[in-house]
């Protein structure tokens, strides 16, 4: 067992009064998932039945606005808490009372690439259909997310749908290497005592051999468990384990991506080419999906139509992500391995395993700018959600039961907004630079300065393009394309 | 609309005629108009609308920026009787653009 001991001088969030007392009730969870259970359905139902304009739909509103925003903003201030309360696993679990799994998920299919197709076919699927204006499509959206966890998770034993599928968990997982908190062992000793891993295997009855209390459902062996990819923070853990010895702990955001100590359920991590093109996705994705909002967008995809006398969408756009998820990644990561290996001789690691160390730092700029855009939306829109209520309210009983609607209320400026998002980039671009250095320090410690300088450049390049979109003006686009 | 198409980042005139089945102009309404984006969340802009006479009601606002508006003209009649009247407003362009 290699986990490291618990820092003293860190919190432990599980010892705090209320929070740890609420965090140890054994339906804390459950607690925590039924007002999403209760919001999805309230998504569902005005998304199929009530007004089908996006900004007086609820369908559209919580998850365009609230949802994505407080998501990230959670995952920043606390961790992946929205794992934790997502309203699919008590679906799931429902399910599975009816209907044991008994398979397996296939070896084959073990490891992020399914899960990384799904998640640019969802960012695609969003930009191609204008999904933030289509409230019937998005509860439609919502309905399949659901069936789909039902389906594979009562087929499949564990957390399948999570670990291997989810691309919401999978965008989560790797945003929340940004988190202030992880769960982690308290005393590694206790652990070598330990001889039942109820953390991992469950606790069950002695004598019916029922399962009273799950385990990690995505195979994280908690004592040598390193950092929060892949762990949707359940807190099964800190309920199966008989000797209270899980803490919930305080730590530097981002600093688990310089860990190279293997990983339980993952290995390690400058082995794993999947994890590193997921924090890659993860960080163009967020220019990517920014940008798509502004005019110069709008403008590239008319020019890119005319040259190539293409009158639909999907082309044009199936080009765009291409450019912007595989060919300039490929190209800027490709370069920036080559020089660090040009300016570090001797460098024994193949190109591809230069790059993959090397692309976890570009996570926490990535976060930055996912962070500023979905930041945008919740800061500018919050209000929206109370004249759309007091709207479906009108909806569904007939009279102004919640007031006359409020449409004036909305949230902040645009304008006042701008430079909170200018921050959220920079922050996210100060910890890039750091960790860039940091992984430097760790493999070349002879020549980190020169290491640094294509990846220092890379991050600065990305940084100019996210200040760029951000000053765009918006183009908020739904129904044209051409003309 | 006045102008036609309507412009980003300058005024534009919403102007509606309500009248019933019998063709006469309703008048009485209490009448505002919203501009909302595609994208929800987007600062709407909202007027309330002036009658001018003869079932007219006029209202002033300004798109504030590019992209796909609809408005809705929404209010109750001089009888609490509810209307919504919803425009698309498709590529609104600035001045130029």
């Amino acid at each position: 067992m290699s986990g490291a001991p618990v820092d003293k001088n860190r919190v432990d969030l599980l010892r705090l009064p209320l929070i740890g007392s609420f965090l140890h009730w054994r339906h804390a969870r459950l607690a925590l998932q039924l007002p999403l259970l209760a919001l999805a359905s309230a998504v569902v139902l005005h998304g199929l039945l009530g007004p089908q304009l996006a900004p007086r739909n609820l369908s559209t509103v919580l998850t365009s606005i609230h949802w994505r925003g407080l998501l990230i903003v959670a995952l920043l201030a606390i961790g992946n808490l929205f794992c934790t309360a997502c309203p699919m696993m008590l679906v799931r679990d429902t399910g599975r009372r009816i209907y044991h799994p008994a398979r397996r998920w296939p070896r084959w299919l073990r490891g992020k690439w399914l899960a990384i197709v799904l998640l640019v076919a969802v960012l695609f699927a969003y930009e191609l259909f204008d999904l933030w204006s289509l409230p019937r499509a998005t509860a439609g959206l919502v309905l399949g997310y659901f069936a789909l966890a039902l389906i594979v998770d009562v087929v499949f034993a564990g957390a399948s749908f999570c670990k291997y599928l989810c691309p919401i968990g999978q965008f989560n997982f790797m945003a929340s290497t940004m988190s202030p908190t992880e769960l982690h062992v308290r005393d590694v000793s206790t652990c070598r005592a330990c001889r039942t891993a109820d953390c991992i295997k469950g606790r069950y009855e002695v004598k019916t051999a029922h399962l009273v209390q799950r385990g990690c459902e995505l195979g994280l062996f908690l004592p040598v468990k390193v950092g929060n990819i892949d762990c949707t923070m359940c807190l099964d853990c800190v309920h199966a384990c008989p000797s209270d010895n899980i803490a919930l702990t305080t730590r530097v955001p981002g600093s688990e991506l310089l860990e190279t100590r293997r990983r339980s359920g993952l290995g390690r991590l400058d082995q794993r080419s999947d994890l590193a093109v997921l924090a890659v996705v993860f960080t163009f994705a967020a220019l990517v999906n920014a940008f798509a909002m502004t005019s110069p967008a709008f403008a590239a995809e008319q020019q890119l139509a005319a040259v190539l006398h293409v009158r639909s969408e999907a082309p044009i756009l199936a080009l765009i992500f291409f450019i912007g998820l595989g060919l300039a990644p490929a190209l800027l990561l490709g370069a920036a391995g080559v020089v660090t290996r040009g300016l570090t001789p001797g460098e024994p690691a193949l190109l591809r395993h230069t790059i993959v160390r090397y692309a976890f730092a570009l996570v926490p700029v990535g976060f930055g700018i996912w962070l500023a855009h979905y930041g945008f939306h919740l800061l500018t829109g919050v209000a929206t959600v109370v004249p759309v209520a007091q709207s479906a309210a009108i909806d569904v009983f007939g009279r102004a039961a919640l007031g006359e609607p409020l449409w004036r209320w909305v949230g902040m400026q645009p304008g006042t907004v701008l430079p909170i998002q200018l921050g959220f980039v920079l922050l996210g671009a100060a910890g890039s630079f750091g960790l860039v250095h940091a992984t430097s320090l760790r493999d070349h410690p002879s020549t980190p300065g020169r290491a640094s300088i294509p990846w220092l450049a890379l991050v600065a390049l990305l940084t100019t393009t996210a200040l760029w979109i951000l000053s765009q003006p918006m183009d908020m686009r739904a129904v044209s394309f051409i003309g | 609309m006045e102008p036609s198409p309507p412009l980003a980042g300058s005024d534009v005139v919403a102007r509606i005629i309500l009248r019933d089945r019998a063709n006469k102009p309703i008048v009485g309404a209490k009448l505002h108009v919203e501009g909302q984006m595609s994208h929800p969340g987007m600062t709407p802009v909202v007027s309330d609308m002036i009658e001018r006479g003869d079932g007219l009601y006029e209202a002033r606002l300004r798109l504030t920026m590019e992209g796909d508006w609809t408005l809705v003209v929404a209010g109750e009649l001089h009888d609490g009787a509810r209307i919504t009247k919803q425009l698309d407003l498709a590529g609104v362009r600035r001045a130029g653009g």
